[in-house]
Order: C-alpha cells, then structure tokens, then sequence
C-alpha cells in the first residue's frame, strides 16, 4: 500500500518537473532568436474579441521589415489587463510598449509612469498633425503628448440576413433598416421569433454576464441624453437610464435575449442569433465564417438622439530609463498607425484620416461605414474612477438582467455604490 | 495549501519551546551546575540549527512577517495605488461596517467553509474506507480519485465550466437527450446552482487529497483490534464506530483543519467560473479583496479587510483547536 502511495507522489513530481522543463527550453528558444537583433520589444495587448490574430500578424510583419527592432507580443485577456498592467508599471517591471484605452489614460498618466512623449516625436518622425484631432486630444495632458492614437471603435449591430429574410425584415438592398424606434426593433425582434423555423435561433444575443450589458445600456442611455459620472458625482440613476435598463430586462423576460450568455461572439457567428450588438472588431471575426451572411450597421436610432457607445486604442510608452528602447518604441506604435488599414481588417477604425480615405482601406468591406459611426459616439467621462465604476455597473446589471432585482433597485444601488467607489478613491 | 509546511513548522517550533521552558523551570538550580563545556557544546549545536534554519527563516521574515506588518500599515492610510499614502487611523475599518459588499462577501465566505468543510471530510473518508477494503480494480479507484488534485485551478475550472455553461455545455446536454429537462439549466447564473457547481468541482478537485489523508490513517490502525473485536461479536458499524473513527482523530484533526483553512482562502474557483456572479452573489471575501486592491485601486481598503479576513480565520482557528484537540489529549 505505501509503495502505492509513493509511485503516486513520485509520478506528482515527475509531471511537474517535465512541465518546468519544456517551459524552460521553449524560454530559451525564443531569447536566441530576440538576441539576433538589436533592441527588444515586449508590447501588450488587450485584444481578446478575435482581433489578437490581426496584431499579431501586424507585429510579425514589423518584425521582417524593421532588421533592428524585435517586438514580442503579449495578448491578455481584456478583463485582467488594467490589473496586470498597472502593476507591472508601477513596480517598473511593464512592456516597452502597450495597448491603452484612451478612456484609461487618466487612470494611468498620473500615476507618473507613463513617458511623455513630446521630445522622442521629433526624434522618431512622429507628425501629430496626421491624427485625427478629437483622438489626439484624448492623449494629451499637461499640454503633453501621452500616447499615440491607433484606432477608434464603436457599438455596432450586425444582423444574419439568411435569419432576417425568412422573417420578412430586409428591404429591396437586401439590408435592415429601422425607422420606428425602440417599439419597432421589439416587433421585429418578435416577428424573428414567430417566423424563423429553426428553434435553436435566438432573436438578439449579447453576453449577458460582462461588460456588454453596460455597453448596451451606455449607448440606450445615450441615445435619450441620460448622464452617466457628473463631475465627482454618480449620475446614472435618472429617467433615463432606468428606462434604458428597462429595456434591457424586457428583452430578457420577454425570451428575446437569452440569460447567461457569455459567447455571443460564437452563438452570433455559428448563425444561432438573428441580432448582435457588438463592438466593430468582431468584424474580422465574422468574416471567417464562411457560412454567415451578416449585415452590419450603426445601431439604428431607437430613442431621441442617435448615439453609441466607442472608445479608441492607444499606445503608451510605460517608463524606462533606455532612451533607444523608447525610441524604438515610439518608432513601433507610429508604424501601427500607419499600418491602419490591415488593422482595419479586424474592424477597427484607423487613427489617421489619411489612411481612412486610402484606397486599401476604402475597398474593404463594412469598414468605411464604420468610419461614420464614429462621429454618433459619446465618449465615456473622463474620470479617474472610471474604471471601478463601469465595474460596479456590469456587476449591478448582471443582477438585474438575471432577475435578482428590479431595474429601479437595480439603477439605485449601482448609483449608491459608484458613489462609495468614487469617494473612496 | 501554503499554509501547511510553513504552518507545521511554526507549530513544531512552539512545542520545542513550550517544553524546553517547562524543563527549565522544573530544574533551576541544576541548570547553574551545567560546566562550560557543555554550554559550549549547546552553543554550537545552536549555531548549527540556526545555520540550517537561516534559508527558511530569511525568507519567512520577508515575504510572511514583513508583509504582514506593512500590509497593517497600509490598512491605516488611504490614496491610490503606487501614489501617496495618507494616514488615516481606522477609519476603514469604520467603512466596512456599513459596506453591504463586505458583509455579502464574508457571509458568502463563511457559508462556503460550513457547508464545504464537511461535505469534504465526509466524502473523503467514504472513498478512503472505500480503497481500503482492497476489492478488485481498487488501484485503478485509487489513482482516479487522486488525479483530479494534480490539476492546476485554471485546468481545472475549465472542465467545469465546460460542463455547466448554458447552450453549449456537457450537463444540459445529456439531461437534455434523456428528457430529464427542457430548455437550460443555468447552472452558472443562478444564485444557488452556482454556489452548487462551485461545491461540486472543488469536492472533485480536492478530496482525493484528503482521501490520502485518511488512507495513510487507516493504514496506521493495527489488524488485531479489529480481530479482537471480531471475537467479541461486533458488527461493522461497531467496528467503525468504536475503533475506525476514534482511531483516526489525529487525521481528521488536520483534515478539517487545512480544509476550512483552504476554504477561507476560496477565490480561483468562483473568480474562473462565475466570476462572482450573478452580480456579487458568488464572490468570496478574498476575491473582494482583490477587486478593490487591484481594480479600483484602493490598497488602504483592501488591506483593511485583508485583516478581518485574518481574524476571523484566527477566531475560527482558534474554535477547532479547542474542540478537536483538546479532546485529544
């Protein structure tokens, strides 16, 4: 019986010493071949919703053509990337180069640990005035620039139109168009339900559990020119936004959107729902799937004002004494930008408007409709607490859209709580 | 688990010196006797042992004492996370009085180690007896009911959430095919089932350890009790009873003990599966003390409810020991 025992720890060890020991070989592989080149790059990323593949390819492509400069790519997921990144900057051990929403600039600037980059533009060819100006603005703090604008996206609907045919809902183009507001995109939600044979079809899918619900509710918010951070204040809980989530919640009770969804991206693409809110990079990853016939639009104006939710991707440069990493840093993230179009690929929308009316990327699909979208976003506050807030909003609706409380509860605790979060920061 | 090593030792060294006092009180006067060449001899034995001890003890000092003192520091100030920090007294201790998260989180923590503690132990006892009774295929038993704890949480949470996800997971699937139920079961996404799913895949993941455990016990009790007892005509209830369980106190001491300890510290199997949710109805205490440390970047906070953590691991701690050792003795 003992001997069992010990072949079973001994057999313990064994596996974990044989994992430790093809991690160990694949680390020094991959230092042989950075060590070819003269400076290193590590760059972060955030992009989890199937646009990692089109940067990684980007970054390849930078590889070849930049013989001194070897960037290596870290994909993280979305939901864990503030974390892992603040940290790393502030015990300086971060990338040379990262991925920063615009809206989390404020967060992270301040903090000290991010490079100003107004000395190292010149030095690396930098022109500011290629960017668009509203996204550039989004960078600049002090009178200094922080980042460099990469791209911007948006809250878009995309539509199966194999679904929506059979429902009756496309016009003569083929297309579906709304002209009658929240009530009518309920009717046709339903119309989808009625007609379409295939049960396994679910008229409208977003996740349910993260941050999409807030997104969605964000843009309807929005749409009736409902506030969301005032100042230092908490200003979610009005007419408006109640009657957003509302709305929400009906979708769900009503069997429209499904509960607990948390792969829409994959129900959406197998051709399993008739309706997607999702951000423009999910594009990309639509387009591979070759049986799907979709549509994307702006989301149609269902309230006052026709507004989405969007926010942009930046680059920043996390502190470090070596001036030639920086500068090859800054050489990196300006490259990107100008790269735009392939990045577009994914669904993104490029930095600068010169790439924007190139041909290459005027010639893709969808994407310079998405160009357009960009000027109904309203942009998040900018607000150091933004982050946490947006937090207490996905947990907040996560319960209201499971029906663990009303919409007003609901609304009224997040107020309270995003209130406690931003005074105690 | 972390615990358990430093924990052992930390114990083992109180007995030494509890009873090395006790001798030298016992015996004052003789000690005064003790020629110098044996306090010399005890001063190089204690050199060595503290030579031996200095790569332990170094470390301990500076990742267990040093953080544990700063980590109180930091829950008396406030200010974000890597800026200035403002002294502020206890006055978030204060805050968490009146935070409904808190108290959802603690009281979510504290129903998780009740109800998780004993379905653990029971349960590992039952398949350790189970291995013990050396019927045929017992080494194949064995072994599946170890493997599961070879499994890193990431590993393993995901074959859970494979099975339990809504739409596309395994459970619903099979209950599905053989018409047990219609729709989805949100095994996930409601309150309750989720609190279950999260029980179920860490009794799988852990009580194959405990099984050992108990095994390693069972191993220890001698054959002739239970031939004396066999002469005196007991059943096998009796024979449970009366000599299987008292026999294996020791074990089940240290079973409960490291298994409410590893069930205070709950947060990969919530975080990777549920997230938390729905909402907030599933985070554990140390899960909230993560969010606020690294998401809403707020140490001070986060450092103070760290603390009531710890005393309230202590308290309980402290509530095993009495009950379950001091019987022993």
């Amino acid at each position: 019986m003992r001997n069992y025992l010990f072949v079973l720890l001994m057999s313990v060890m064994v596996i974990s010493l044989a994992a430790c020991g093809a991690e160990g070989e694949e680390g020094t592989s991959s230092d042989e071949n950075e060590s070819a080149s003269s400076v290193e790059l590590d760059y972060w990323v955030p992009f989890s919703g199937g646009d990692g593949e089109y940067m990684e390819s980007l970054v390849n492509q930078f590889n070849e053509e930049h013989e001194d400069i070897e960037v290596s790519m870290l994909n993280i997921e979305w939901d864990e990337y503030y974390t892992k990144l603040r940290t790393a900057m502030n015990s300086q051990s971060g990338p040379d180069v990262a991925i920063s929403h615009a809206s989390r600039l404020i967060e992270l600037v301040p903090s000290g640990n991010v490079e100003a980059l107004d000395g190292l533009a010149e030095e690396a060819e930098v022109d500011w005035g290629e960017f668009s100006e509203n996204q550039l603005e989004a960078t600049i703090f002090d009178d200094q620039h922080y980042a460099v604008p990469l791209d911007a996206h948006a809250l878009i609907m995309y539509y199966n139109k194999a679904h929506l045919e059979e429902a009756g809902l496309l016009n003569d183009d083929g297309e579906y168009e709304l002209d009658g507001g929240i009530d009518q995109f309920i009717n046709d939600l339903k119309t989808v339900e009625e007609t379409v044979s295939d049960d396994d079809v679910f008229p409208f899918v977003s996740n349910t559990n993260e941050v999409y619900p807030f997104w969605i509710w964000y843009m309807l918010n929005a749409q009736q020119g409902g506030s969301y951070i005032d100042g230092d204040q908490a200003a979610m809980n009005s007419e408006q936004g109640v009657e957003a989530l509302s709305t929400m919640e009906m979708m769900v009770t009503e069997g429209l959107w499904p509960k607990n969804v948390s792969n829409a991206y994959d129900l959406f693409r197998s051709g399993r729902a008739a309706f997607n809110f999702a951000g423009v990079w999910a594009t990309g990853n639509y387009e591979q799937e070759e049986s799907l016939e979709f549509g994307a639009s702006p989301i149609p104006q269902l309230f006052d004002n026709a507004k989405t939710w969007g926010d942009s991707h930046t680059l920043i440069l996390p502190s470090q004494d070596d001036e030639e990493q920086k500068l090859a840093a800054l050489r990196f993230s300006d490259w990107l930008a100008d790269n735009g179009a392939f990045w577009a690929q994914a669904g993104h929308v490029p930095a600068k408007p010169s790439i924007i009316d190139s041909e290459e990327y005027q010639e893709l699909e969808y994407r310079p409709g998405y160009a357009e979208v960009l000027a109904d976003v309203e942009y998040m506050p900018n607000h150091p607490s933004l982050g946490a807030v947006n937090d207490v909003m996905i947990q907040q609706f996560s319960q209201v859209l499971n029906g663990d409380m009303t919409p007003e509860e609901g609304l009224e605790q997040a107020e309270q709580n995003a209130q406690n979060t931003i005074d105690q920061n | 688990m972390y615990l358990f090593p430093s924990s052992l030792l930390a114990g083992g060294a109180c007995k030494l010196s509890k009873t090395e006092g006790k001798k030298n009180k016992a015996f004052p006067k003789k000690r005064e006797k003790i020629s110098k060449v044996k306090k010399r001899e005890r001063w190089k034995m204690n050199i060595t042992a503290w030579i031996f001890l200095f790569p332990f003890v170094f470390l301990y000092l500076i990742f267990m004492v040093y953080p544990i003192i700063e980590g109180f520091i930091i829950s008396l100030t406030t200010g974000g996370f890597g800026g200035d920090r403002e002294f502020i007294g206890l006055s978030n201790y204060t805050t968490m009085l009146t935070d409904v998260y808190f108290w959802e989180a603690l009281w979510n923590t504290v129903i998780f180690v009740l109800i998780s503690t004993p379905s653990i132990v029971v349960l590992g006892l039952m398949m350790a007896l189970l291995v013990n009774l050396g019927l045929k295929g017992t080494t194949i038993m064995r072994a599946a009911f170890f493997v599961p704890y070879m499994l890193s949480i990431s590993v393993m949470t995901s074959i859970f959430v494979f099975i339990f996800q809504p739409y596309t997971g395994l459970l619903n699937e099979i209950l599905q095919s053989i018409g047990l139920i219609e729709g989805e079961i949100f095994w996930l996404g409601e309150t309750g089932l989720a609190w279950f799913s999260i029980l179920v895949a860490t009794l799988w993941w852990t009580v194959g350890f405990n099984m050992v455990l108990f095994l390693a016990g069972l191993q220890d009790i001698s054959d002739e009790w239970y031939e004396a007892a066999d002469m005196d005509g007991a059943n096998a209830w009796q024979k449970f009873w009366h000599i299987t369980l008292p026999s294996l106190r020791g074990v089940l001491t240290l079973v409960v003990i490291l298994q409410s300890v590893a069930s205070f510290k709950l947060f990969g199997q919530p975080w990777l599966m549920t997230g938390g949710g729905p909402g907030t109805s599933t985070r554990p205490l140390v899960q909230y003390i993560y969010e606020l440390g690294f998401r809403n970047w707020n140490p001070g906070y986060a450092s103070a409810v760290s603390y009531v953590l710890f005393l309230v691991m202590m308290i309980f701690a402290f509530i095993q020991y009495k009950l379950l050792i001091k019987k022993e003795a």
